[in-house]
């Protein structure tokens, strides 16, 4: 067929032409309400389908990436903004996931938000999401992508606030986009930056990754600071250090919501940015190494949350946190040479890949858990779940698996992968920091097989415990949930081994992706796969080690744990409270920001309004003043004319 | 011969005017009022009759006349609503009229007492007139 | 600018020459407004015996700086004492507790201006004047007065409704009108200058000239009449129009001194022309035809014949109307 291209439009239009079917379908007749599922199911399955046929684009354009200006947005002096889409192997590999797994976990929605009555809203609101996702992936210029960044945390806020009457839900929906906000204005510094130091005052993505222009940058000393405030928007809209404060309270909202946007999709916007920036990125080391710390850091300070957590919810939350941050390691790992920066790259692509997989499939199972527990997700309070939902449990045991790094299983081959680029940064000079960065990084890889495997032996092992919540009939999920559930466990299992060592997903990156989007001084040779059996070998050492442990822990010696948290009180304290950046930030930022506001209130409303109050009772007071003139007499009316004559003559003729 | 003057006349007038006006704020009897109104009138007519004078043809006369029968019959009308007023509120003062003040304002009264009256005069008691009563012829001397 | 001077010195300068021209008038409107300030009704009265002598005062004044005479001497006195009376009747009709003793000064007011009317040649009109006025409307207002107030003198004949502001008010409105009567009628120093300038017309020798004003010196050339002229010529750009400076420079020779005065002289006129005297100042001033009422009564019935009946329309509207709101009653009509 003919160039293809122009179809790449539809990617996004489907899903906004859902939201606002399904946002008509909210003011149906309560009937119809029960099927506004279906614009918001059928739109994004129809971007799927359009999103494969984008891959076929990418394919058949062999790396040049396909770029679309629709129309000028705006125009303002300097400032040329059309709307502008790119379809290249990035944003290919990034819409597939994405619909793909939207389309799941819609279908999963349709049994879990059975029955509420905010049916129609729920959906448009995902389908809105889904919209400004896939906007994100193909923008083509800062301000489209800057939009669609804004719009997914907008959505992410309504879906999080989803049951907005429950307080602690809207306080939760108020502190996410109040915290990505603070990301946010970092990014759009680092926006303005790149703009105002460009040649052409442009912000394409083509025009600003070109070498000349990065070399222009360099020289006027603005990389790293745009660099860096690039990156300050991925802290807060991927939840890292300091900034990851909102995710695990985001989980007041639905699982469905948690699963989509806090998994697989919003919260790997972050990573998507860095990954697109890396010509920026890359030529300034330190910035690698920033985000790679911080990245590290986070994995660890998460992880170890993560351990004492009782909320299956706040868990997988933590465990997020801690993935991104094991993306983010991977992204800074990309020093010393042209072939460890495209396999680091792509390692992190690769993580985030798999990680949409089995951290959707976590999320859905647990929310299969909740709906037959009642709406019941403290683990504490149930226990033994395996004969009671078959399906869900072998389902969140591959996922378990995958995210605990159990050998062959996806998240093995990608967090490897990870491990095994930090692990060749660490050689030759400057590497000293990423060797502590990799020992970190190792260590948290057990802590999270730990963790993983202690949230799956407490759900689903041990002596069978129903909350009173269950109404005592617990049952496995309807098969509109469970499909969903299946289908991705398929994935989580076979994505990693089918796509990993193979080269597949390395190889399609790098020519589909950087051989158009890399400066030359990286040049796309072929990389090949950096196995490291030492690395592979340890990484499955720990994984083992820490399900070993958990086993150990809360199946055969159960009594162990609260013996274990008594001897390190503190410690478990501090880890259970969430090291206390809650009440620390609460202090420090809240705390002041309040302050202030009380004192702008009593400003605005005392003395500003009192001075507009003010300027309003003049003709008031005036009126007062000049009332006891009308007091009947005739008379004096005729006093006050012959007066107002006299004055007026006389000043007349004086002058 | 120099010109007539003009000028007195116009003075005369404008003092007419003058007084009328000052009256005319100042008295409260409706008909007093109304008189004074009658009286600037007339100073009018007196200005009018002295640039005819001066001009040499009638139009100030002419105009005088016009502005007479108009002051007759605002004297009709003025008298009929002065009747109807004072049905009312049987006092020819006009300042009993207030109603047009505005709502929050108090009525003004008159503060100043009058004087007090002055005793009625004693008037000698005479006897009443007549034939002489009866009296008793006795001690009375006719010297 | 009427009362505007022409001098730019310091404010109190100013204010002294503005007292120096205008005293005549400022005297006996300050005057007045005391005496009728005073006579106002009021609760407790003032004096009134020292308050009519400063009243016949102020009228005296005002009759002796005011008045201009003309040389007819029977005119004049007819008109002194006309107005005389008419302005006492209206300050006894503004002054006057007793409402039938005001109404009845109205009727003063209104036989001395029908004095009035006659000096100004129109018979007719004080004669109708007397018969509606006096005759109608002042009876018509005595019969009110005395059946609608039988006891006389109410309460409200004795106060008098802002009495301080009314007074000043209406006096500094006269003050006003006399001001731009005398800045416009005051011709005394026209008169005078007109004087100076026949004079210098028929003017012979210089010796003549520098008896009259004074040996030359120098630094004093001017004639000393010229800075007054200069006040009503001032110079200008064109030639021809100064006056004063032509007369200055003509000083010493007599022949063109008297063309520049006969010169001066038209100007002059013309400026006393124009200066509101409206009527031509010609030879023949145009008069009044002696048979008014048939003049009259032609021009009613020619030139204001529309005027005339609209009056009539007027008259008879009024009518009606009288009769239609006094004969609302509540009830039958009694």
């Amino acid at each position: 067929m003919s160039d293809p291209a122009p179809i790449l439009w539809l990617i996004p239009a489907l899903p906004l032409a859902a939201a606002i079917a399904c946002g008509l379908a909210a003011f149906a007749y309560a009937d119809f309400k029960r099927y506004s599922h279906w614009p918001c199911v059928v739109g994004i399955a129809a971007a799927f389908l359009f999103a494969l046929v984008a891959l076929v684009i990418v394919f058949r354009r062999d790396g040049a990436a396909a770029v679309l200006t629709y129309f000028p947005w705006f125009q303002a002096g300097n400032v040329d903004v059309g709307l502008s889409l790119r379809a290249d192997g990035l944003t290919a590999v990034m819409l597939v996931m994405i619909t793909f797994i939207s389309t799941l976990i819609a279908i999963f929605s349709i049994g879990y938000m059975h029955g509420d009555p905010g049916y129609p809203r729920f959906f448009a609101e995902f389908s809105l999401f889904v919209f400004f996702m896939t906007g994100l992936v193909l923008a083509n210029n800062f301000i489209v992508l800057y939009a669609c960044w804004e719009g997914v945390g907008l959505c992410s806020y309504l879906l999080i606030g989803f049951w907005f009457a429950r307080p602690s839900a809207a306080a939760a929906a108020r502190k996410a986009f109040l915290v990505t906000r603070l990301g946010d204005i970092g990014l759009f510094l680092g926006i303005l930056v790149l703009w105002a130091y460009h040649p052409e005052r442009s912000l394409e993505f083509h025009q600003i990754f070109r070498p000349a222009v990065i070399q222009h940058y360099a020289s006027e000393g603005v990389l790293l600071p745009a660099c860096l405030l690039i990156f300050v928007g991925c802290v807060g809209k991927s939840a890292q250090f300091p900034l990851h404060v909102w995710l695990p309270d985001a989980m007041e909202g639905p699982t469905p919501v948690s699963a989509l946007i806090h998994a697989a999709t919003m919260v790997t916007a972050g990573v998507y940015l860095v990954a697109r920036c890396m010509p920026l990125f890359g030529q300034e080391e330190l910035a690698l190494l920033v985000v790679a710390s911080i990245g590290c850091f986070t994995a660890l300070l998460a992880a170890s949350i993560a351990v004492t957590q009782t909320d299956l919810k706040r868990v997988l939350a933590y465990s997020t946190v801690s993935q991104l941050g094991y993306m983010f390691l991977a992204l800074g790992c990309g020093v010393r040479s042209e072939r460890l920066a495209v396999f680091a790259v792509t390692a992190a692509i690769f993580h985030l890949f798999t990680h949409a997989f089995f951290k959707a499939l976590l999320f859905l199972a647990a929310g299969s858990v909740m709906h037959a527990m009642g709406d019941v997700i403290d683990m504490r309070r149930f226990g033994g779940l395996r004969k009671v939902l078959p399906t869900t449990h072998w389902t969140f045991l591959c996922g378990a698996g995958a995210l605990s790094g159990f050998p062959l299983l996806s998240g093995f081959w990608s967090k490897d992968d990870i491990l095994a680029a930090n692990y060749a940064a660490s050689h030759g000079t400057g590497g000293g920091a990423y060797m502590l960065l990799f020992v970190v990084a190792m260590t948290t890889a057990g802590i999270t097989a730990f963790y993983t495997a202690r949230a799956y032996f407490m759900t689903f092992h041990g002596p069978q415990r129903l909350p009173p919540e269950a109404h005592g009939h617990a049952h496995e999920s309807p098969p509109v949930m469970t499909w969903p559930l299946m289908i991705l466990a398929g994935g989580a299992l076979l994505v990693g081994i089918v796509l990993g060592p193979t080269g597949l997903f390395e190889r399609f990156l790098e020519r589909y992706w950087m051989k158009g989007g890399f400066p030359a001084s990286i040049s796309p040779e072929h990389a090949g796969g950096h196995f490291s059996f030492v690395v592979m070998l340890l990484s499955t050492v720990l994984a083992l080690a820490g399900i070993g442990l958990a086993y150990w822990m809360y199946v055969k010696a159960p009594g162990m744990a609260p013996l274990l948290a008594y001897r390190i009180k503190g410690l478990y304290q501090a880890s259970r409270s969430k090291f206390y950046f809650d009440e620390i930030y609460g202090a420090t930022v809240v705390g002041p920001a309040n302050a202030a506001a009380h004192v702008l209130r009593v400003f605005d409303q005392y003395i500003l309004d009192g001075l507009v109050d003010l300027i309003g009772s003049l003709p008031s007071a005036v009126g007062y003043v000049l009332r006891p003139a009308q007091n009947g007499l005739v008379q004096f009316y005729a006093l006050l004319m012959v007066l107002g004559l006299s004055g007026f003559v006389v000043a007349v003729l004086l002058r | 011969m120099s010109p007539p003057a003009l000028e007195n006349y116009l003075i005369v007038g404008a003092i007419l005017f003058a007084l009328g006006l000052v009256g005319f704020i100042t008295r409260r009897n409706m008909i007093i009022l109304f008189l004074c109104a009658e009286m600037m009138v007339l100073a009018v007519a007196v200005n009018l009759t002295a640039f005819a004078r001066y001009h040499g043809n009638l139009g100030g006369q002419v105009l005088t006349l016009f502005i007479l029968t108009v002051a007759a019959c605002e004297a009709a009308i003025a008298l009929v609503l002065v009747l109807m007023l004072y049905r009312k509120k049987h006092t020819l003062d006009v300042s009993v009229w207030q109603e047009l003040r505005e709502p929050d304002q108090e009525p003004i009264e008159d503060e100043e007492p009058l004087p007090p009256e002055p005793p009625p005069p004693t008037w000698p008691h005479l006897p009443p007139s007549g034939p002489e009563p009866e009296h008793e012829l006795e001690e009375t001397s006719h010297v | 600018m009427v009362f505007a001077q022409q001098t730019d010195v310091s404010r109190s300068a100013a204010l002294l020459a503005f007292w120096r021209e205008y005293w005549v008038v400022l005297l006996p409107t300050a005057l007045g407004f005391l005496v009728v300030y005073a006579l106002l009704p009021r609760v407790r009265q003032s004096k009134q015996a020292w308050l009519t002598l400063a009243g016949a005062l102020a009228l005296i004044a005002a009759g002796m700086l005011l008045v201009h005479s003309t040389g007819i001497w029977q005119e004049t006195l007819l008109f002194y004492s006309f107005s005389a009376i008419a302005i006492v009747g209206g300050v006894l009709l503004v002054t006057q507790s007793n409402p039938v003793y005001a109404a009845l000064s109205f009727a003063l007011v209104v036989l001395a201006t029908c004095g009035l009317f006659l000096l100004n040649g129109a018979p007719f009109l004080s004669a109708a004047t007397i018969i509606v006025y006096a005759g109608a409307i002042v009876v018509t207002f005595l019969f009110v007065i005395m059946l609608s107030q039988q006891s006389g003198v109410d309460n409200a004949d004795l106060r008098s409704r802002e009495p301080l502001l009314a007074t000043i008010a209406g006096f500094v409105l006269l003050a006003s009108l006399l001001g731009v009567l005398h800045r416009t009628f005051d011709q005394r120093e026209l008169d005078v200058l007109a004087q100076q300038l026949d004079w210098l017309a028929q003017v012979r020798t210089v010796d003549e000239i520098n008896k009259r004003y004074g040996e030359p010196e120098i630094g004093k050339m001017r004639l000393p009449f010229t800075e007054k002229l200069r006040k009503y010529f001032p110079e200008t750009s064109d030639e021809d129009k100064n006056f004063a400076t032509r007369l200055d420079h003509k000083r010493g020779r007599p022949a063109e001194l008297r063309e520049e005065a006969k010169k001066a002289h038209a100007a002059l006129d013309e400026l006393r022309v124009a200066y509101g005297t409206v009527a031509p100042h010609t030879d023949k001033p145009p008069k009044l035809k002696a048979e008014n009422v048939a003049w009259l009564g032609q021009a009613l019935f020619t030139t204001y014949l529309v005027p005339v009946e609209l009056a009539a329309v007027l008259l008879l509207v009024a009518t009606i109307g009288a009769i239609a709101i006094a004969g609302r009653r509540e009830g039958t009509l009694r």
